[in-house]
Formats: structure tokens, C-alpha cells, sequence
């Protein structure tokens, strides 16, 4: 069975915080810790900020993957809005910086923005 | 002296970018901003300092930020900011440069 993680949270840039919260605590449950935990946090937060513009609900869920945990924020709109363009560039850059990589999956259900992280050196 | 806690997020950028704003209206020489208590940022507390930053010189002024090790600290290198304002790991080594 594979482990899954799930937070919904409206699209309101005051809920960042706790879904900063809820993923650095499942991340450290997927054996993500230190470091990359903070990576998470970053591109969860970026993520869901180039989300809000579009509507919420906006669902951020983590689950395990072969060697740490793949993460997936939705939202039904599309990201963020044109005055916010620079900081969706920076923000998802940043993120793939960290992680190594950010795919994003427009649709007509909304947007899925996804990345990877791996697990902690045994 | 710009001393921030807490967390910089899009939700409290804009407060960062009022406060530098007001270091900039005072005709601030030399603006110090200590990150040293912030224990997260995103872009757009990036973008912030970003833009104080190019108004401050402007205005023939300085910014620095002072930042220890940790998750901050690591977004500002990994996003270059380093390249462009001088980052320090606490203010005396600012002073001694």
C-alpha cells in the first residue's frame, strides 16, 4: 500500500504557513528530513502561492515513491495571475533549482504542479 | 537596523517591502537587514529584497543582509542573490569589511 499524505487548504496566501506545516511533518514521515524537507517546504509554498490567483480548494499531497516522496499541489485555475508572472518564474526556478526539477500539468479540471525529493543517505 | 522574525511569505512580503521602503524614504545611507531570525522565505521575500535593493542604489544607498546557515541562507545562495547584495553571517563581520 502506498503511503499518502493529503492537505486541502483555500486559496489564501494565510494558509501557507500550515501548508508549510503539514508538509515538512510528511516529509519527515517519507523519510525526507533535513535539508530536503526545506526544499519541500519552499516548493510546496511556491507552488501553492502561483496557485491562489486561480481558486481553491488548493490539495497538497505527498506519497512514496521508490526512493523519497513525489508531491503534487493542485488547483482548479490556472497558475497565477499575469501581474504575478516574475514571481511564479522565480518561485517554480527556485524550486526546481532545489529539487531538481518541477513539472507542470494544465488541464481543464486545473493545475497540477509536481516534483520529487529524495530520501535521507541511509 | 532592519531586524525581521518569523516567516517571509507573499502573505507578508508586502510588510517587508513597506518596512525598506521607509529606510528608503529616511535617505538610510546604509540599510542592514538581519535574516538572522527568519526561519523561512520564499521568492517573493526574494523579490523584496530584490527591489529595495535596486532602490536603494538608486539612490546612491547600500543594502547588506546579515543570514546564518540554514534554510534562508540557502535559498539566497542557491537564487544568486549573494551575487548582487552582500550577504553577512552576522553584522560584526559586516562592520570589520
Amino acid at each position: 500500500m502506498t503511503r499518502r499524505f493529503a492537505l486541502e487548504v483555500p486559496a489564501d496566501s494565510d494558509y501557507l504557513t500550515m501548508a508549510r506545516l503539514f508538509v515538512g511533518a510528511a516529509a519527515e514521515e517519507l523519510g525526507c528530513g533535513g535539508d530536503t524537507a526545506d526544499d519541500l517546504r519552499l516548493a510546496v509554498s511556491e507552488a501553492a502561492g502561483a496557485l491562489i490567483d486561480g481558486g481553491g480548494p488548493i490539495t497538497v499531497a505527498l506519497s512514496a515513491e521508490d526512493a523519497g516522496a513525489a508531491v503534487a499541489v493542485r488547483g482548479p485555475g490556472r497558475p497565477v495571475g499575469d501581474a504575478g508572472v516574475g514571481n511564479l518564474v522565480l518561485g517554480l526556478e527556485l524550486a526546481g533549482a532545489l529539487l531538481g526539477g518541477v513539472t507542470i500539468d494544465e488541464s481543464e479540471s486545473g493545475t497540477v504542479i509536481g516534483f520529487s525529493a529524495p530520501a535521507d543517505a541511509e | 537596523m532592519v531586524v525581521l522574525d518569523g516567516e517571509v511569505d507573499m502573505a507578508s512580503a508586502p510588510q517587508l517591502e513597506h518596512v525598506l521602503g521607509e529606510q528608503l524614504a529616511a535617505g538610510a545611507q546604509q540599510v542592514m537587514v538581519d535574516l538572522r531570525q527568519v526561519s523561512f522565505m520564499d521568492s517573493t521575500g526574494l523579490t523584496a529584497l530584490f527591489r529595495a535593493h535596486e532602490a536603494l542604489a538608486a539612490a546612491g544607498s547600500a543594502m547588506v543582509v546579515v543570514c546564518g546557515p540554514g534554510p534562508v541562507r540557502r535559498v539566497l545562495d542557491v537564487s544568486g542573490v549573494g551575487g548582487v547584495v552582500p550577504i553577512y553571517s552576522d553584522p560584526a563581520e559586516s562592520a570589520a569589511t
